[in-house]
């Protein structure tokens, strides 16, 4: 050995046989494998990029955490921790564990991931990953843009017949809703967790790295388009929690609805083009992401720089011409400042998702 | 999925374990690597990354006739990645190009040696980074504190620049050096770090923690600039001219003296405390950041929560009440500073997904 800092280390790699070479292990990582897999002596090896990655044979991460008092969603952020760090093996330990922690928390787990086992006991409960995963977890970023672009359509409909179809938007309103809780949340999470294990296919570690911050302002754009479903429900008086209901319980809520956008017509259709055209730009986004096209994410980052500014510029001007108009009133005056400030941040989430492509493929 | 193969480990001598390296893995070294034989370890999880200690990483580009953000774009993608050295060729560099290309890259850091001539513009590493270089803690503890930084010249700029555009100009150009002179450039210094894996760090997800609160930084930085670009957009400019020499800005400004309206000096009232509570957040969630504070972001990530819906209730009502009482003269204004105010929102909610960010990766972790 060279020299040894902690977990890092040099050393120098032998001559052994006709060409060969090979190299003596840390002890102290050796001294880490349990007895099993001391005995077994094999290893799993992959590459990425010029980095060799090497683990024992069924290496599996193991947490178990011996809690007390913890309230019901700090079990379940507990599992959430556990589960994007990617631990093959989680349990909690806690005193009077009761049937309700149980089974929301066994819901939640299930619906989160169906590679898991999950295991109750009087006061445990733990999660496992089954033998065989059941999906590629490389099409998860492709499929999350999927959804998103799906959403972006949906919220531009959802604009569109706000005042007009208050039924139908309920039915949008639900999708989304869908969408944002069931979707894109979900898929953030697989990703985070199939990205720590290394089950993501990636070219080297900067690939890794902007897979994650991808996943995750991708899971920010989600936010920003559920935000133009929650200022429709302030309008209709719903609670934006109660889209989980059926539609037939919803519309018998929504007698006493203020205007969205009321008669500013021209600004709502400009909204509606902004959608339509964020989903499109998404759309345009995801190709050069996912084929990590560092040459067409810059040229289409500069595309997409001078499309956001005239978008920004005729937004601008329908927002300063309804603001002096004689269609402004105090209920409609909030939601279309405030759908106006969403959809022009989706736009920049969008623009800030290729531009940060360009930069970490352009040279490749 | 990467592929993976299988192997054994030998034992050799007394508890000792040596392994086989795979031939095509070693046959991909060039031969200075090969020569030297030596390799760095680090143990992540329970895996053990090997790479040789001799980066064999350069990239090298010819361009035809590339445009001036083409190179920035090559020279900032390379570093980001972690080369070790860079070449971008062409037939004929402009002076222009080759004097921004000089001025980016010292600006960026200090320790790559350049070579740029007509035909070339190439840099290199003038020395190993040891590993006495500055921890993640102190490369993020610095990001933060240039942050708050800005945040105090934002609220300083918004309490004059109606009534002091000199002032205000001054605070504009200070903002400005700030966003694009620092935290952009100590973001792309950890992202560069973290590409050369040359962070302590435990595990994976520690790296992408520190990729990922990085990012949100950068982009907290950027929503705290955006005030700035809000006022611009206030005194008719484009944020560019912040460029320029504070005597020619100043005669192109046009801008009214709002602050005889109530409505408008409520707004501002509004917007100002509301920048204040963020500051003092942000000051809380610093530490649970730096120590990796999973448990405390975790109470504090519901208060956060509170707090920003209080924010946008605030601004709301203010907004509403100010806007149906005023002039449409006023009106225009009022809605830039609905503008600020959102971007008062966007930094509220920066610092909550911080917050959730270092909860969700350490809760876990807590004893």
């Amino acid at each position: 050995m060279v020299e040894e800092d902690g977990i890092r280390s040099v050393k120098k790699i032998s001559r052994a046989g006709s060409g060969g070479y090979s190299l003596y292990l840390p002890k102290r990582w050796i001294n880490n494998w349990s007895e099993a897999q001391q005995k077994e002596k094999e290893i799993e090896m992959f590459e990425v990029g010029d980095q060799l990655i090497i683990s024992p044979k069924q290496s599996r991460k193991v947490l178990t955490k011996n809690i007390e008092g913890a309230s019901q969603e700090e079990l379940i952020y507990h599992m959430l921790s556990a589960y994007i760090r990617g631990a093959d093996n989680f349990t909690i330990i806690q005193e009077g564990l009761s049937d309700i922690n149980i089974g929301e928390i066994r819901n939640i787990l299930r619906f989160l991931d169906e590679n898991l086992m999950v295991r109750a006991e009087r006061n445990s409960i733990s999660f496992e990953n089954r033998p065989v995963a059941a999906y590629d977890p490389g099409l998860f970023i492709p499929l999350l843009f999927d959804k998103l672009i799906e959403a972006e359509n949906l919220a531009a409909d959802l604009v569109n017949d706000c005042d007009t179809n208050p039924i139908r938007c309920i039915h949008l309103m639900r999708m989304l809703y869908a969408i944002e809780k069931e979707d894109v949340n979900r898929l953030s999470l697989q990703i985070f967790r199939n990205l720590s294990r290394c089950r993501s296919p990636a070219k080297d570690f900067v690939d890794i790295n902007f897979k994650w911050s991808s996943a995750n302002m991708l899971e920010i754009i989600g936010d920003a388009l559920y935000g133009v479903v929650q200022i429709v429900c302030r309008s209709y008086g719903i609670n934006p929690n109660d889209l989980q209901y059926p539609a037939e319980y919803l519309e018998k809520k929504i007698v006493d609805r203020s205007p969205v956008l009321g008669d500013a017509e021209k600004l709502r259709m400009q909204l509606v083009i902004d959608l339509r055209e964020g989903a499109i730009m998404l759309s345009k986004a995801k190709e050069a992401i996912v084929s990590g096209d560092g040459k067409g994410a810059f040229d289409y980052k500069d595309e997409l720089r001078e499309q956001v500014r005239a978008m920004e510029a005729e937004l601008a001007d329908s927002m300063g011409e309804f603001s002096t108009s004689s269609d402004v009133t105090e209920e409609s005056f909030l939601s279309v400042v405030q759908i106006s400030i969403r959809v022009r941040e989706i736009m920049y989430l969008t623009k800030s998702l290729t531009k940060r492509a360009a930069l970490i493929y352009f040279s490749d | 999925m990467p592929t993976k193969s299988r192997k054994r480990v030998t034992r050799s001598g007394k508890g000792a374990f040596s392994l086989y390296l795979p031939k095509k893995w070693v046959d991909n070294w060039n031969e200075d690597q090969l020569q030297e034989r030596k390799v760095d370890l680090l143990e992540l999880d329970d895996h053990l990354i090997i790479s040789p200690v001799r980066k064999n990483s350069s990239k090298s580009l010819s361009l035809n006739g590339g445009t001036d953000d083409e190179i920035r774009q090559f020279l900032l993608c390379t570093y980001v990645r972690g080369y070790e050295s860079a070449d971008l060729k062409s037939k004929e560099f402009s002076d222009k190009q080759m004097s921004a290309a000089r001025s980016f890259m010292r600006l960026l850091d200090e320790k790559m040696i350049l070579d740029i001539s007509e035909d070339r513009i190439a840099y290199g590493r003038s020395f190993k980074v040891s590993l006495e270089s500055p921890t993640i803690s102190q490369m993020q503890r610095l990001l933060l504190e240039k942050i708050q930084e800005s945040l105090r010249l934002a609220k300083e700029l918004l309490e004059h620049f109606d009534e002091n555009p000199t002032r205000a100009i001054h605070l504009l150009k200070m903002m400005r050096t700030l966003e694009e002179e620092d935290v952009d450039r100590m973001s792309m210094q950890i992202f560069r770090r973290a590409s050369r894996m040359e962070l302590r760090f435990n595990s994976f997800a520690d790296l992408f923690f520190v990729v990922l609160t990085t990012d949100l930084l950068e982009k907290l930085g950027d929503g705290i600039y955006g005030i700035a670009r809000s006022v611009c957009r206030f005194y008719g400019m484009d944020e560019e001219q912040l460029l320029f020499p504070t005597d020619v800005i100043e005669k192109d400004i046009l801008m009214e003296n709002f602050s005889g309206s109530q409505a408008f000096e409520d707004m501002r009232r509004v917007i100002l405390s509301m920048l204040e509570e963020c500051e003092v957040k942000l000051r809380d969630v610093m530490d649970h950041i730096l120590e990796r504070k999973g448990a405390e972001s975790y109470q504090i990530m519901h208060e956060l929560s509170e707090f920003n819906k209080s924010l946008v209730e605030n601004l709301n009502t203010t907004a509403q009440d100010a806007f149906m009482s005023s002039e449409r003269r006023v009106r225009m204004a009022l809605l830039n500073m609905m503008d600020v105010g959102q971007c008062i929102i966007a930094i509220g909610e920066s610092i909550e997904e911080l917050a959730k960010e270092i909860a969700m990766f350490y809760f876990c972790e807590k004893s």
